[in-house]
């Protein structure tokens, strides 16, 4: 007994120890701990004094905020909005102090007896003092600090005045930070105007902003937003009845498409380039306004063509489905449209969905071209060897010797061999062994130098095939670079700012529009003319099929095994490149095994979208240097063409090259000058 | 006094531990918690005192470290537009365009209305000028009414112009060289002293009576490429007594030095004269002469035969 007691009275006195010990240490834990949490602003609202770098379009449209708040008064905002959100996150927030105990009671309980279940305790106040001082780091000290803070914002401030700081800067994903901007994003209104299902569905984002995603996971969103509603329900807010009308009520988001959104490939582009002039602190913390080149406009109706062109390369490719947010396994697309006589990028598509994949493949794809690349080559032929495009040349099997390597033996994509033809035609229909010939004649070297008068900038390899497009380029290279032949010659750099202003509308920066003249404008000329006739007569006749009847002029391009498909093509406007393929480069091939070739996967997106951005333009053809003279010559022989003769072509020849059309003595028909093999 | 004293046995031990001041500590216990979830007194305590010792608490976390940001990132964008301005300030109030050159480094550059390009453009001799660019191209943007402004760059190795529209589309880009611009900058150089005190004069000055008899003898053309403004000179207040003619030819122009006698005081006035129309000038005052042959860099010699 004696024994029993003595160990009652060490547990006793241990006990009284121990509590004396806990309590002096979470003493010592509390002053210490507080004594270097952050010091809360004075008056609360200086959280969201940051001001916005905002982002506008040509036409003055703004098309993203950056970095500020697009704040609110509780006043302007949907009361629907405010009791979802509170009764989702927090329905006790009027009544407690910062800390909600029987919520903390039943998280302590789910969390020790139900082990699939983990449930927090965090109310409205502790959610804003984690945003705005703290890591989401998950530790004790990081909690007890949070709280602390907590507990002064409730001490210091009207219930009003945190719920408003809350609901101004939460994260809904998207880019979109405070309800305002989300209201805007995801229903293109104001928070005061949400309806009770808009609220709803917008009051369950911050929970998980990327997993609830209502532009990509929609049902889920949906499942999410049921939760919120039954929320309201259970605290009163409405009825049963209310919330299961709201659920049953038909959201529409705003269409990605109809609009730059925040995240978008251009706004992409534009921000890599303030940061890298500015700095990422400037660009995200200064309060800029940028005012871009996008045209609204002609970006939606370049998204829809590219979505539109890849749903039908989905359903010819059989692409499942089921592969749903797999984003390599479909086909992925990229357009961009520049301006012919500035350079500004009009229109950018990155890839299919952004949301999906922001890889932007209009400017850091660098793939294959294929025989887009050949009009580089025919302007090096013109310009150094000497030839016009009534030139002849024999298409046959032929073998470019290598030194040290075995001939390089291009193929014909028909497998065929057509014989004697004229260079236009044999640029209109692609013929690779004309071009082998052209190379072999030129060297690789001569074609690279065009192409960087070009303004082609990624590098290229020294090698006979450069000239069928082996080497990588981007989307954007293309259309910057057939916009110079758009010009006659000029070469303006691509570009996608016009004007930098501080927040007081200081100008920083300002754009010079100066082209500079890179090429022969008569030579830039007969090549337009020549690959006019790709569009009208040769491998992209299917542009003027699908109702796309301006003058405009431009390439096909396919890979070897149809890994890529190009187009790339201009107005005098207007220079647009669209690709599509696979990003991890697989072959586009039908259900009979036909491949996706430039003028199938990439020339119909082409042709929708100049069709709409064109239509109701008067027609304007290319402008004609003085020296150019046209003449119908047969496309087989390059003689001048006879009344009785074959289908005939025009060609543009320069007065130079005019002589050896003028009739000789005897009758005979002229021969054209420059003859080639 | 029993009960300050240790139990020592197990009955005094309950007893103690049933007895009213166990059940006063328990109540009062129970009441603080009670009352804690009621009015969550712990709960204002605590906010209260860290209320109370806020300013004292440093400025971290999140938002304070978004907060430095902004103010960097708005000092940074300050002397960006500040400099700019100042640039701007500068080209308003500039009265030469060497006076707008002087204020830029390689890189920089300026805006200027197209009006005031006009005026700078007028005070640049007429010779200088037109090879920059042709007075008549000028005109002609000006009466198209498409060109608003001029952007004037400073490069390396002279300055860009551009010549805008209103959406910055560059109607006309043109180079100015270093060596013009240096021109540019003696055309008002008013040395208070004499010829023979002008190194590059010493080896030809004529008295001002044969020089311009010489020049009167030229074609108009000749005189305009020699003396493009000679109103300037009659607005001179003295006599012409003596002039020299440069050694050297710059970008195409030759120095010649007009010495003016007023009192008992003596200036030289600088002009530039066409290298072609001096050359023909000195073949009259010197007999027949050599081209001027290519001297290092854009400078070139003269010599005579």
């Amino acid at each position: 007994m004696t024994a029993w007691l003595s160990w009652f009275r060490v547990v006793f006195y241990a006990g009284l120890l121990g509590i004396g010990l806990v309590a002096a240490g979470l003493l010592i834990f509390f002053f210490v701990s507080v004594g270097d949490l952050p010091r809360v602003p004075d008056p609360l609202s200086r959280i969201i004094e940051t001001p916005p770098t905002e982002i506008y379009a040509a036409t003055g449209e703004r098309i993203m905020i950056i970095g500020g708040r697009e704040t609110v008064p509780l006043n302007r905002v949907s009361p629907f909005f405010i009791q979802a959100v509170i009764a989702t996150e927090d329905h006790r927030f009027w009544s407690h102090h910062g800390i909600d105990h029987l919520r903390i009671l039943k998280a302590f309980w789910v969390n020790l007896f139900r082990s699939n279940r983990v449930e927090g305790a965090s109310t409205i106040t502790q959610q804003l003092a984690k945003n705005l001082f703290f890591s989401f780091q998950r530790t004790y000290q990081r909690k007890f600090r949070e709280l602390a803070v907590a507990l002064q914002i409730e001490a210091r401030y009207a219930k009003s005045e945190i719920l408003e700081a809350y609901i101004n800067q939460i994260a809904f994903g998207v880019g979109a930070h405070g309800i305002e901007q989300a209201s805007q994003v995801f229903f293109g209104k104001p928070a005061l105007q949400l309806s009770l299902p808009e609220a709803a569905l917008l009051a369950g984002l911050p929970k998980s902003p990327t997993r609830y995603n209502p532009l990509r996971h929609f049902e889920r969103a949906r499942g999410r937003q049921k939760v919120v509603l039954a929320r309201m329900a259970a605290v009163g807010a409405i009825s049963a009845a209310e919330a299961e009308r709201a659920y049953q009520t038909r959201l529409t988001l705003r269409a990605p498409g109809g609009g730059p959104v925040a995240g978008d490939y251009f706004v992409d582009v534009v921000l890599k380039d303030l940061e890298e002039r500015f700095g990422s602190d400037v660009v995200h913390h200064a309060g800029l306004k940028v005012f871009t080149t996008l045209d609204p406009q002609l970006q939606a109706w370049a998204v829809e063509s590219v979505q539109n062109g890849l749903a039908r390369l989905d359903q010819v490719l059989r692409v499942p489905a089921a592969v749903g947010g797999d984003s390599s396994a479909h086909p992925q697309g990229a357009l961009v449209a520049v301006e012919a006589h500035s350079g500004a990028v009009r229109a950018l598509v990155g890839g299919r969905d952004h949301a999906e994949t922001e890889f932007n493949r209009a400017l850091q794809n660098n793939r294959q071209p294929g025989s887009g690349f050949k009009p580089f080559l025919y302007y090096a032929a013109l310009e150094k060897a000497g030839l016009n495009p009534a030139t002849v040349f024999v298409d046959r099997k032929v073998a470019i010797p290598i030194p040290g390597q075995p001939p390089w033996t291009p193929r014909n994509f028909s497998g065929e061999h057509e014989g004697p033809m004229i260079l236009k035609r044999a640029l209109a229909h692609s013929v690779n062994s004309i071009a082998a010939q052209l190379v072999g004649r030129i060297g690789p070297k001569a074609v690279i130098e065009a192409a960087r008068k070009f303004g082609v900038r990624s590098p290229l390899a020294p090698v006979p095939s450069v000239a069928l497009g082996t080497s990588g380029v981007s989307p954007l290279e293309m259309a910057a670079a057939f916009a110079s032949l758009a010009t006659g010659g000029i070469q303006h750099e691509p570009f996608w700012i016009r004007r930098v202003e501080d927040s007081a509308g200081r100008i920083l920066e300002e754009r010079i529009l100066s082209g500079r003249r890179t090429l022969d404008a008569s030579i830039a000329f007969q090549l337009v003319d020549m690959m006019r006739a790709v569009l009208d007569e040769g491998t992209a006749t299917v542009v003027r099929q699908l109702g796309f009847q301006l003058p405009a002029a431009g390439k096909t391009g396919t890979t070897d095994d149809f890994n890529d498909a190009w187009f790339t093509a201009f107005t005098p406007n207007l220079s647009v490149c669209v690709w599509v393929g696979f990003d991890r480069g697989m072959s586009m091939r039908d259900a009979q095994g036909r491949g996706i070739t430039g003028a199938r996967g990439a020339a119909p997106i082409w042709a929708e979208f100049m069709r709409r951005a064109t239509e109701g333009s008067p027609r304007r053809d290319f402008v004609v240097p003085s020296d150019i003279r046209f003449v119908q010559v047969n496309p087989l022989s390059g003689h001048p063409a006879l009344p009785w003769g074959p289908r005939s072509m025009e060609v543009a020849l320069r007065e130079g090259q005019l002589d050896a059309f003028v009739p000789a003595s005897g009758g005979r028909e002229p021969s054209p000058t420059g003859g080639g093999n | 006094m029993h009960e300050l004293t240790e139990p020592n046995d197990l009955r005094q031990w309950v007893v103690r531990s049933f007895s009213a001041p166990v059940f006063m500590l328990g109540l009062v216990f129970l009441v603080l918690i009670v009352s804690e979830l009621k009015l969550n007194w712990a709960e204002r305590t605590v906010g209260a005192y860290l209320v109370a010792v806020n300013d004292d608490r440093p400025e971290s976390g999140a938002i304070w470290e978004k907060g430095r940001k902004t103010q960097t990132a708005r000092l940074a964008v300050d002397k960006l537009a500040s400099d700019r301005e100042a640039h701007q300030r500068m080209a308003r109030n500039a009265g030469t365009l060497n006076e707008v050159i002087a204020a830029l480094t390689p890189g920089q550059g300026v805006m200027l209305s197209a009006e005031h390009f006009r005026e700078l453009y007028q005070k640049i001799p007429s010779g200088i000028a037109a090879e920059m660019i042709s007075p008549f191209d000028l005109l002609r943007f000006t009466s198209e009414k498409r060109w608003t402004r001029a952007y004037l760059e400073k490069t390396a190795d002279g300055l860009m112009v551009y010549l805008l529209e209103p959406n910055n589309q560059v109607l006309r880009q043109f180079k100015v060289a270093a060596a013009t611009l240096a021109l540019v900058a003696r055309r008002s150089d008013m040395a208070s002293q004499s010829l023979e005190d002008l190194a590059s004069f010493q080896n030809r000055i004529y008295p001002a009576e044969r020089f311009f008899a010489a020049l009167a003898s030229l074609p108009e053309e000749d005189r305009r490429g020699l003396i493009s403004q000679p109103e300037r000179l009659l607005e001179v207040s003295g006599q012409v007594t003596r002039v020299g003619i440069s050694d050297e030819a710059v970008a195409g122009f030759v120095d010649v030095g007009v010495e003016i006698q007023a009192g008992s005081q003596r200036r030289v006035l600088l002009l530039q004269g066409q290298d072609w129309a001096v050359w023909r000038l000195r073949s009259l005052l010197e007999g027949k002469l050599s081209r001027p042959r290519a001297g290092k860099g854009s400078q070139e010699a003269y010599s005579a035969q």
